[in-house]
């Protein structure tokens, strides 16, 4: 392959013309390591790679001194050359025959020495609960949302993801909200009263506000209005809801009518009462009320005062109110469906013994195995405590459904088994309750169910066929969207999508509600490549998409006439030919589009890097601090041409190493704008969307780039050691990625490749299903 | 009460090492130390209680509109700075702090992500994008751990932007390092909260919901058992952890101690008085509306000494938040790649300018709430800065650094003090460190400590 077409204009200085000289016992490691390749090697990669000179941090002497390194190296130099990158033109440059020679020299190491490296566990950090895992263990748990989760502080993210336990921070503000939240669980689930005796809140009258100076007095057991005064009561009504205002109140009637009542909420007239008794008596209004703190207001308005009138029992007009009561909620609010919960509760009338009863099936759920003695005694106390207090049933259970949503136990995936390393083994299989947290936290970003707790209880996922079972049954389960909505949202970033502020001035289309359709037509697809069990390149290319009516106005695209939604939130899927037939996959997408432009114009170099990074799992290092590399940078990512873009590139060395492949990439989606609608022309004129790869490839537009991706094995291995980092939640060493790419491979071999497969590879790995002992 | 301090593996002593090292080594157990400061606020009360606060700019300044041109007292405010106009005798301009932990150090690009983990910490942050986060503690965690015992919140962690919602944050880096400059450990960011209804909220309680006194009390006892609950599962759990776990566990242990201290005190005071609702809190519309109302949730929290220290990041490290309303509808951290052009720079100056205006509102805020013969002003140091200097080069030294207020509480303003090159900005957080009474120590790289009054 003539590297010299691509590199045509490269970088003279880069690699100096230098033979390679004789080097001492250099040589010796080189042909020990690399043996037939060695003459190659030294001719065409020393210069760089080797003593002096070790650019990208690599040495082809030393690396290769231990197993792994020195499959890792291999792998590294397979890849490099593979995609044309190294080496780099020069004199020297290796012939096409070359070239093959190496590449078939290195899958042969890699073959043969692969099945023999052990894949060891890895250390996993203890993982705290994502913001998204809290919330739908909660859900599933209990049917239970609640807004206070909003507010959790945002995970920080490690490798893309925030599943990493040593980024999940911990601290003061995660617990205030945690409690906070949880107790607003706790009050749902079982703070609904038995509308046969509802709540009832009595205000004696001394606990009225009365403005200063204002014409009312206490009397005894009442407040007496002598003249036109408001009183004011707060009171915290549990939830919306129907509620019952009882008030005892008695009237001097003075003058021709009787003293009103004005009861009031939060400034407005809820009923006016006739009061024309000097006996007291009942009033009562039942009414819809919104929950939370309100403020009842008592106002006397229509005072009287004659001390002339004939009558001397006309003279005065009064009120005296006695009391206020507010009773409620009276309606009935369905319970949220935690059947499992309260099948446990015995009845009876020793709550104390009905609570012992149910804690330890409310711990085994929430701390997902079975809970221990000492975990439970200390929230009966908490019980009993409630219970002493005068709390009812089943209220009395809110403070040890709070603790247990607080505990480590549960905000924690706690794995480490407490025996570790008596015997001196360094990793071990994972017990099966830790093993089941796994699955549901990898595929539903939540807790084990029951059948799931059932199947480790059973050991049942302690064999490959009985783990590939129930990670079946957990792709096949509603809740797997997980692997879409949490997954796919953050390896594709569509997360940040909503973060994006395209330049209002020149972009007024753009809104929350097209940026959120933009997300949902790439989840969309991620999903049906998923749920229709599609091979997983489709994602890069495929003959459909999904849009709404916003979204196909925005890409200029017909609806299907009188076509049904495919989803609730009204998104149809769009079968696409002609022209159209580029919206399919991802990079067809307005999502991708956009979130790799910057506010007012597009950027070949960060669409690029996106491709590189989460495509093709090539991230690109960041330029090297440095003057002279910034205002290139500078230069390059301007508004200036893409032709002249492309000469800065070339002319520097510095940059021609990454951003010949990146911006080649990133110049293919060209025909997109900002937002992500089609386009021929731009400011500058005609779009030129041509570009070269390393290894010469030419593309012209996304029908190239399409086929240069989806034939690339580079897609599907970064997609499993994606699921990996997020499923494993820690960094992924050499030797994860070394199996984890031997695995793609073997999948791509056999031909079809769905999401499936790729999970039951994760799953199946030491690293899901074992784990470290020594600490 | 045990150390929650985490343990560290003996490591050979690489300069690196030594950066990361100090700042850890100075940190107290905080909880520890936060008991005599509990027990001391009981007694005797200075009558001005000083406070601290850090506020972080992301990516750097344009220079030659930052700096002033003469030293000493007689100094012509540039553009950035005109918006200090009248405030001008009541703060220093700083020019030549320097942070190293900030540079590279061998570790290559990632400089945003280190100008913020290194802006409070002065501690060289370990390279990871994920695993074995280490930095180092920070100044105001440092202080909050002497003195935050006096008050109801022992520090404050705010800012404008969440973190990264998706993605890599910068060149290897965890986006813990990017989004964060508070940490009480050196493993351990402290989370900062964004909107500042709940930041309200958590101070002063739902003005509302607090009203009945006996349900709020019945409400805390609750608390305290669910938390003694918990905090019994922690400690039972604690015993079988190991290493990064148990690291884990204790920052958790921590935070259950810090709330129970908290209600303690909740305890023993009056009713509080909440202030009235700042105008436009309950919907605020973007970011600069939530801007200005963190600033002036901080001004009440400083006022009603809810808080005696606060740290505010006006954007992660990198922050791509643009300016439409300034007309400049490109993303900060993009522009401030200004390349030398004209329009970027423009650009730059319009943002600079915008966040010296906001922050001299807030000064001013602060100065207008007067306290028997001074101001909540006089008794607060607020250190303005970035980790950057420019933002084209990614320099750590030379840093744009603002100090305020606490002019009645003997630190001098009204001149712009150049510092002889690289001096450790570390030497400002000590002098700030003494001068809240929290400690005599060094922090971080520091050298000594600059004369806050000299």
């Amino acid at each position: 392959m003539p590297f010299r077409v691509v590199f045509a204009l490269a970088m003279a200085a880069l690699v100096a013309a230098s033979p390679a000289q004789d080097r001492g016992p250099g040589d010796a490691q080189i042909h020990a390591q690399w043996a037939g390749l060695a003459p190659l090697l030294e001719r065409s990669c020393i210069d760089c790679h080797g003593g002096d000179a070790t650019k990208g941090h690599f040495d082809l002497r030393t690396a290769a001194a231990e197993p792994v390194a020195r499959l890792w190296a291999i792998a590294r130099v397979r890849e490099r050359v593979r995609t044309g990158e190294m080496p780099p033109p020069d004199a020297d440059a290796p012939s096409a025959a070359e070239r093959q020679q190496l590449l078939a020299w290195c899958d042969r190491q890699i073959d043969d020495g692969l099945p023999t490296l052990p894949w060891p566990a890895g250390r996993v950090t203890i993982r705290r609960l994502s913001g998204t895992q809290w919330q739908n263990a909660v859900h599933d748990l209990f049917s239970v949302r609640t807004p206070l989760a909003a507010g959790f502080p945002t995970d920080d993210l490690g490798y893309g993801f925030d599943t990493i336990g040593d980024a999940l921070s911990f601290s003061t503000l995660h617990l205030e909200k945690y409690l906070a939240a949880a107790a607003d669980v706790a009050h749902q689930l079982l703070d609904d009263r038995d509308p046969d005796a509802p709540r009832r809140q009595t205000f004696a009258p001394s606990a009225f506000v009365v403005p200063d100076g204002a014409p009312v007095t206490e009397r005894g057991t009442g407040l007496s209005f002598l003249s036109r005064a408001t009183a004011q009561q707060r009171v915290v009504l549990p939830r919306d809801g129907e509620y019952r205002i009882e008030l005892v109140a008695a009237g001097d009637q003075g003058g021709d009518e009787p003293p009103q009542l004005v009861l009031g909420c939060d400034g407005r007239e809820l009923t006016t009462f006739a009061v024309p008794n000097r006996r007291p008596e009942s009033l009562a209004l039942t009414a819809p009320l919104t929950g939370g703190a309100r403020t009842l207001t008592i106002a006397f308005p229509n005072d009287f005062y004659a001390p002339t009138h004939p009558d001397p029992r006309r003279r005065d007009r009064n009120l005296h109110v006695h009391s206020l009561t507010v009773v409620g909620p009276l309606d009935v609010v369905p319970r949220p469906n935690a059947a499992w919960l309260f099948a446990a509760d015995p009845g009876g009338d020793d709550r104390s013994a009905r609570a012992r009863a149910m804690l330890p099936v409310l711990l085994h759920r929430l701390y997902r195995r079975p809970a221990r003695d000492d975990e439970v005694a200390r929230l009966q106390g908490l019980v009993d405590e409630a219970l002493a207090s005068g709390d009812g049933w089943p209220a009395a259970l809110i403070p040890a459904v709070q603790a247990a949503l607080c505990s480590p136990h549960f905000l924690f995936r706690i794995e480490t088994p407490p025996s570790a390393a008596t015997d001196g083994a360094v990793e071990r299989p994972l017990d099966d309750h830790a093993l089941a947290a796994r699955l549901a936290g990898f595929l539903w970003s939540s807790t084990p169910d029951q059948e799931l707790l059932a199947a480790a209880a059973a050991g049942a996922l302690a064999t490959p066929d009985g783990l590939r079972a129930a990670t079946e049954r957990c792709l096949q389960d509603p809740r797997a969207i997980a692997l879409v909505t949490d997954f796919a949202a953050q390896w594709f970033e569509l997360r940040a999508l909503a973060e994006r502020v395209p330049d209002p001035v020149r972009f007024p289309e753009v809104d929350a509600t097209l940026l959120a359709a933009m997300r949902r037509e790439t989840e969309l697809l991620f999903e049906s490549v998923f749920r229709d069990g599609r091979d997983v390149r489709e994602l890069l290319d495929c003959d459909f998409t999904h849009v709404d009516v916003r979204l196909a106005a925005h890409y200029g695209m017909k609806l299907p006439e009188g076509g049904a939604a495919s989803t609730a939130d009204g998104f149809v899927r769009v079968t696409l030919a002609g022209e159209q037939r580029l919206r399919g996959g991802l990079l067809g997408h307005g999502s991708v589009h956009t979130l790799t432009s910057h506010p007012t114009r597009t950027s070949p170099v960060k669409r690029g890097k996106w491709i590189l990074e989460n495509i093709l799992g090539a991230p690109p290092p960041a330029p090297e601090p440095g003057s002279d590399s910034f205002a290139n940078e500078a230069a390059i990512d301007s508004t200036a041409s893409l032709r002249e873009q492309l000469e800065v590139h070339r002319a520097s060395s510095r940059c021609a190493g990454c951003h010949v492949r990146m911006d080649a990439l990133g110049f293919a989606l060209e025909n997109y704008d900002p937002i992500g609608r089609l386009r021929t022309h731009d400011a500058g004129g005609a779009i030129d969307a041509r570009g070269a790869l390393p290894d010469g490839r030419r593309l012209d537009g996304l029908v190239g780039l399409k086929a240069v991706l989806r034939d690339d094995p580079a897609f599907v291995r970064n997609m499993l050691r994606k699921l990996f980092v997020y499923a494993v939640g820690r960094e992924p060493a050499q030797v994860d990625l070394l199996h984890l790419d031997a695995a793609a491979d073997r999948a791509l071999a056999a031909g079809q490749v769905t999401v499936h497969d790729l999970v039951h590879v994760v799953v199946q790995s030491p690293p899901f299903t074992r784990v470290a002992t020594s600490r | 009460m045990k150390s929650i301090l985490p343990t560290f593996r003996n490591r050979s002593l690489s300069r690196r090492t030594l950066l990361r090292g100090a700042g850890a080594a100075l940190a107290l157990p905080w909880l520890e130390a936060m008991q005599p400061a509990l027990a001391a606020s009981r007694g005797s009360q200075p009558e001005r209680a000083r406070a601290v606060m850090f506020v972080f700019s992301p990516n750097g300044k344009k220079m030659d509109d930052w700096t002033p041109h003469e030293a000493g007292a007689d100094f012509a405010l540039p553009h950035s700075l005109e918006p200090f106009a009248a405030l001008r005798q009541r703060l220093s301009v700083c020019s030549g702090f320097w942070i190293d932990g900030g540079n590279a150090h061998g570790d290559g690009p990632g400089d945003h992500a280190r100008a913020a983990a290194s802006y409070l910490t002065c501690a060289h942050p370990r390279k990871t994008g994920g695993a074995d986060i280490h930095c180092g503690v920070s100044i105001d965690q440092v202080i909050a751990g002497k003195v935050g015992g006096a008050t109801a919140f022992g520090s404050l962690e705010l800012g404008v932007e969440g973190g990264a919602a998706a993605g890599i944050c910068d060149s290897g880096y965890s986006c813990a390092y990017s989004n964060n400059i508070s940490w009480r450990t050196p493993s351990t960011p402290v989370a900062k909260e964004t909107d500042p209804k709940v930041v309200f909220g958590r101070l002063f309680g739902d003005p509302e919901a607090i009203a009945d006194a006996q349900a709020r009390q019945r409400q805390q006892a609750r608390e305290r058992s669910v938390l003694d609950a918990v905090l019994g599962e922690a400690n039972a759990l604690r015993g079988q952890l190991g290493g990064r776990d148990r690291q884990k566990l204790d920052d958790y242990l921590a935070a259950v101690r810090e709330l129970e201290l908290r209600l303690a005190k909740a305890g023993e005071s009056a009713a509080e008085q909440a202030p009235e609702l700042p105008k436009g809190l309950l919907a605020p519309a973007g970011w600069p509306e939530r801007l200005e109302l963190l600033y002036e949730v901080t001004a009440l929290a400083l006022a009603s000494d809810r808080t005696r220290v606060v740290s505010l990041m006006l954007g992660k490290a990198g922050s791509n938040l643009s300016y439409p309303f300034l007309g400049v509808p490109d993303a900060h951290h993009e522009l401030s790649h200004h390349g030398r052009k004209a329009d970027k720079l423009a650009a730059i100056r319009k943002i600079d300018r915008f966040h010296s205006e906001r922050f001299a509102a807030f000064l001013h805020r602060l100065a207008g709430l007067a306290e028997g013969d001074g101001d909540v002003l006089g008794r607060t140091a607020v250190v303005f800065g970035s980790g950057i200097g420019d933002g084209d080069r990614h320099n750590h030294d030379n840093l744009p650094v603002l100090l305020c207020g606490g002019d009645r509480e003997g630190v001098r303003g009204g001149r712009h003090v150049r510092f002889a090159g690289k001096t450790p900005m570390a030497n400002l957080y000590v002098a700030l460190q003494q001068w809240m009474g929290a400690g005599e120590g060094r922090f971080g790289d520091s050298s000594g400590a600059v004369e806050l009054g000299g």
